[in-house]
């Protein structure tokens, strides 16, 4: 995971989903436009879903992911259409984001667009959160789920985020995080692929491995990918084994077709 | 936790020293109680009558005048064992009359805020008198005082009493009662936490930077996973602090954890699920236990093959 420091944020170019935590009053109204200008000079498209700059397709303050991943995918059409390098998005999120948004609607938000920009490596979203307006467990679920973060923060205890036809867990699951890891499993099973790859995963406890073999869909097993020979064996010892046989286990980063 | 010297101890840490012979324990008394006697502080002795006057000659021996010192009242002393049968309730150390017997001494030695430091054996007569248990709670009880005054604790144990591998159990869990630990048979570190959820994934790093410093690669996924159930457990159901102990000997790794959360009443044991944290600690370990420990607490531990 890339951590961009405080300010960096209008210097360093600027690839696929960042999150942007805007630590300082003023900091946003001042690096906007920067960031913006910086895109055009890139030959990029630049769209800005902020109040008084909205585009028609969306609408702040509604708890709608579709509705911005469709905004997404227009924007990118247009750019194609227009001849653009890429686009580059500056979503702010005080004013996309429902008031008080609870941190299961940021990963379920974060994670979506996430998986949608695997796909497309000419769109750049930067999602930027204000301290001031989100707390800390808010901002710690929005940094779950991306893949580069600009701003004065430690890493992420666990990271979730797409892979190509997958989702990527990486670092620790514990008790610390457990609130969040529940939020994002759900949302990832719930709209994506149900295949983890887990080879970078440090470590997981047991109410982590719970919150997977709970969180998948019922209609599909889940399998997880790149399993470390401690997962496996918490897995047996624990009996998962014996009582989630839904959930397929392999060592293997590449997935076995069946 | 690193010491370099006993006199060096924080103002309210509780130190276990492991001591070769009685010299070596004269030594390590007088370096440690010297400057509290000399500088306004208290010196509170709980010793074996043959300890006591080797203090006193190593103490002399250094300049300290010990008839002022306890005329003053800056060096008092106690004998260990007559002090011990004062709160001891059958094979009990009784919690109120230990505070009546020793609490009393200590709370009018800090009067004014001065400096106490204290030193006793008598968990070490529990020990050697088998009472291993009376010798965990009797250290608990140190630590509830601890919590109300200030003072520092040095505890002393003679090394032959503790080699013994069939008492690696109990001298962990001693050594999971205080704060540092010197001069082990065994290596062990004990590390103290506190009650919020960061806790629980430190005192995992805790573990696995501890056991890589050792060398111990083995048991090293089931140590990190089984201290991370203990410490959650103490963290979100017990709602304590807790002390994490690490010990290892030849073919085993012991965790232990303690914390301050009795068990509620009419219980006696920990809920033991599959697919919950205990369960799979339980299917991982050797051995396991709980150990209560009144209304101090209560030690959950596990040993893991090596």
């Amino acid at each position: 995971m890339d951590i961009l420091p405080d300010g960096a944020i209008r210097a360093v170019r600027l690839d696929g989903h960042v999150c942007w935590l805007v630590s300082a009053p003023g900091m946003y109204a001042q690096a906007a436009p920067e960031l913006l200008a910086e895109g055009q000079r890139l030959g990029q498209m630049c769209v800005v879903f902020a109040p008084g700059r909205e585009p028609a397709d969306v609408a702040g303050g509604r708890l709608d992911p579709a509705q911005v991943l469709r905004a997404v995918t227009d924007a990118r059409n247009r750019a194609s259409a227009e001849g653009f390098s890429g686009v580059r998005i500056l979503a702010d999120m005080d004013w996309l984001l429902p008031a008080r948004p609870t941190t299961g609607d940021i990963v379920r938000l974060e994670l979506m667009l996430d998986r949608l920009l695997t796909a497309e490596p000419d769109v750049t979203v930067v999602c930027a959160y204000r301290s001031s307006s989100f707390d800390t467990g808010q901002i710690a679920a929005a940094l779950v789920a991306h893949p580069v973060v600009s701003g004065p923060v430690e890493r992420p205890q666990f990271r979730f985020v797409a892979g190509t036809a997958e989702w990527l867990l990486s670092g620790e699951v514990d008790a610390r995080v457990r609130d969040v890891f529940e939020d994002v499993i759900r949302a990832a099973l719930a709209h994506g692929p149900q295949v983890i790859d887990v080879s970078e995963l440090d470590f997981i406890d047991v109410s982590g491995v719970r919150a997977v073999v709970t969180g998948g869909r019922s209609d599909g097993g889940i399998v997880l990918k790149g399993v470390s020979p401690a997962l496996r064996r918490l897995w047996e010892v624990s009996g998962f084994a014996r009582s989630a046989p839904m959930v397929r286990l392999t060592d293997d980063r590449t997935l076995e077709r069946s | 936790m690193a010491i370099g010297s006993l006199r060096d101890i924080g103002s309210r840490e509780h130190v276990v020293q492991f001591y070769q012979d009685d010299a070596d324990l004269a030594d390590k008394v007088a370096d440690y109680v010297r400057d509290a006697v000399r500088d306004g502080g208290v010196a509170i002795v709980i010793a074996a009558p043959h300890h006591r006057l080797a203090f006193r000659e190593r103490l002399t021996g250094s300049g300290v005048d010990m008839a002022a010192a306890s005329a003053s009242g800056a060096y008092l002393e106690f004998d260990a064992e007559d002090t011990l049968r004062r709160f001891m309730a059958g094979d009990t150390p009784d919690p109120a009359s230990f505070d009546t017997v020793v609490g009393r001494v200590i709370r009018a030695a800090a009067e004014g805020g001065r400096q106490v430091r204290a030193y006793g054996e008598m968990v070490a007569l529990l020990w050697d008198a088998g009472l291993v248990t009376a010798a965990i709670e009797l250290e608990a009880m140190w630590n509830d005082l601890g919590r109300a005054e200030a003072f520092s604790l040095f505890c002393g144990y003679p090394l032959d009493s503790v080699t013994d591998p069939a008492q690696s159990h109990a001298l962990a869990e001693v050594c999971g009662q205080h704060a540092s630990v010197l001069d082990s048979p065994s290596p062990v570190q004990a590390r103290t936490f506190s009650a919020s959820l960061d806790s629980v994934t430190d005192a995992r790093h805790f573990v696995t930077r501890t056991l890589r410093e050792w060398e111990v690669a083995d048991p090293s996924a089931d140590a990190a996973l089984s201290v991370t159930e203990f410490a959650a457990n103490a963290v979100l159901h017990g709602r304590s602090a807790f002390t994490v102990t690490l010990l290892t000997t030849e073919d085993t790794v012991r965790i232990t954890v303690r914390d301050s959360a009795p068990f509620p009443p009419g219980t006696s044991s920990l809920p033991v699920r599959p697919l919950h944290g205990l369960g799979a600690v339980a299917a991982m370990a050797r051995r396991w236990g709980v150990e209560p420990l009144g209304a101090s607490g209560k030690l959950v531990w596990c040993e893991l093959a090596r």
